[in-house]
């Protein structure tokens, strides 16, 4: 099947939703504004988990890892800070252009530039970045599996390990959730006794 | 004495084509591990206990899906950060304490069920227009596989620590509420295709650890409450979900034993 340069009209609630979120989160970094950028990145997640494309996970990833990096100051001390705050301004910027005329490959490559510009910087700055991505990717994989998407899914959407997303899942409160719990504890002891001794 | 010795020659000389698939024996139990149960065991250093089960009851057979193997050995190998669990994991597989799933059901047949089954859990539930996809192939592989077994009335019991799959075959109507609840969103639940999962028999590494701590294959110093409850909060941190309160219910229900 041939891949389409355009959001398919019954998806063009996400062209809308990513457009309002990109707009938010340029005008969130001009500000400074590292909470209005965590819950930009929180509203990403409800559209990522049913549609589960990788445009809303991909925003939802940079959204949360900018408002990581800008809360930190020494980021900015850095000499390779003020190449990749533009880059990512500029690429930022085009996305939100080719978001407004459906260009989906173009949105795509703004997004794809934005990473490759993480690989360009030099020592120190580009694995505290590529670090924050990862940790990202698993904050927000975290996030998918908390809404009932398995976790074997989750990892495989965000290109994470099952491993990473196990270890961080388990520090959360996702499995105290009362509606996890679907039979009492003596039934299924009960079973795994009787078929085990 | 005759059906005897008909059965000890039947055994003696077995059929070469279904040499394979001839490995039943009366008692054989099947424990099906999704990549879920794998991974809070070996990150909690609580993989030598499946040894032990298996030293114990060799009738038992561990078993894992070829996806679940991607999942357990193969992606984690080429990740620093898993490889020595990776490792740990495949051992066990050469070491034969788990299998493949291929020693007992065709690969072709579980491909094909595990198609079947993706098919169905794909469409279960729908949002803005939308089907969700839930699962993920090796987890409907392992559901795949339970139900193969279950057909050739063989004793099955699936083990997942993962909180979807299991919610989806207990109890599909608390999952349904929790992806409306945490969507913001309404969702449309099939019902009817959603039956398809009732009845799977499913525990989670917790039990299995509640089991290998009272045949005392587990044992640790301090009281048997407090060690318990170490274990079971270990795996509670690496994954398998289990509730605060479910573990304070098992720790009761020991304290008794």
């Amino acid at each position: 099947m041939k891949e389409v340069n355009h959001f398919i009209e019954s998806k063009g609630d996400i062209r809308l939703n990513l457009l309002d979120i990109l707009i938010k989160t340029r005008k969130a970094i001009d500000d400074n504004d590292p909470f209005e950028l965590l819950t930009l990145s929180n509203k990403t997640i409800h559209s990522a988990s049913v549609h589960q494309d990788s445009e809303n996970i991909a925003v939802a990833v940079l959204v949360y890892s900018m408002s990581k990096i800008i809360s930190r100051e020494h980021y900015k001390e850095q000499k390779d800070w003020p190449e990749f705050i533009s880059t990512f301004s500029a690429e930022l910027d085009k996305a939100i252009q080719n978001l407004k005329i459906n260009n989906l490959f173009g949105f795509r490559e703004n997004i794809a530039n934005i990473q490759k510009s993480i690989d360009s910087l030099s020592g120190h700055l580009r694995d505290y970045i590529k670090d924050i991505f990862l940790r990202a990717s698993i904050n927000k994989a975290s996030r998918i599996y908390e809404h009932g998407i398995s976790m074997s899914q989750t990892a495989h959407v965000l290109g994470i390990m099952s491993w990473e997303l196990a270890e961080y899942a388990g520090r959360t409160g996702i499995s105290d959730v009362n509606l996890s719990i679907t039979q009492n504890i003596k039934t299924r002891l009960k079973r795994a006794f009787e078929i085990l001794e | 004495m005759l059906n005897n010795s008909i059965s000890r020659k039947s055994e003696d000389f077995p059929d070469p084509e279904n040499q394979k698939f001839s490995r039943k024996t009366k008692e054989q139990k099947f424990l099906i591990f999704d990549s879920s149960t794998i991974i809070s065991l070996s990150l909690s250093d609580l993989l030598f206990i499946l040894e032990e089960i298996k030293k114990n009851s060799p009738e038992i057979k561990l078993i894992v899906s070829k996806d679940i193997i991607n999942e357990i050995v193969n992606k984690p190998l080429t990740i620093k950060r898993f490889k020595l669990e990776a490792l740990m994991v495949k051992n066990l597989l050469e070491k034969n304490i788990i299998e493949p799933a291929t020693n007992y059901v065709s690969e072709e047949e579980l491909e094909k069920g595990t198609d079947d089954i993706l098919n169905i859990s794909d469409r279960l539930f729908r949002a803005k227009n939308e089907n969700i996809q839930i699962m993920h192939r090796g987890e409907i592989s392992c559901i795949a596989l339970y139900k193969i077994l279950k057909k050739k009335n063989e004793k099955v019991l699936l083990i997942v620590d993962e909180r979807t799959t299991r919610m989806l075959c207990e109890n599909p109507t608390n999952l349904h509420k929790l992806l409306q609840i945490k969507l913001h969103t309404d969702v449309n639940y099939d019902y009817e295709a959603g039956d398809f999962f009732k009845g799977i028999n499913i525990i989670r590494s917790s039990e299995l650890c509640s089991f290998a701590f009272k045949k005392k294959i587990i044992r640790l110093p301090g009281s048997k409450i407090e060690s318990l409850d170490a274990v079971l909060y270990a795996l509670k941190f690496h994954g398998c979900s289990i509730s605060g309160e479910e573990i304070e219910e098992e720790k009761q229900i020991f304290s008794k034993i």
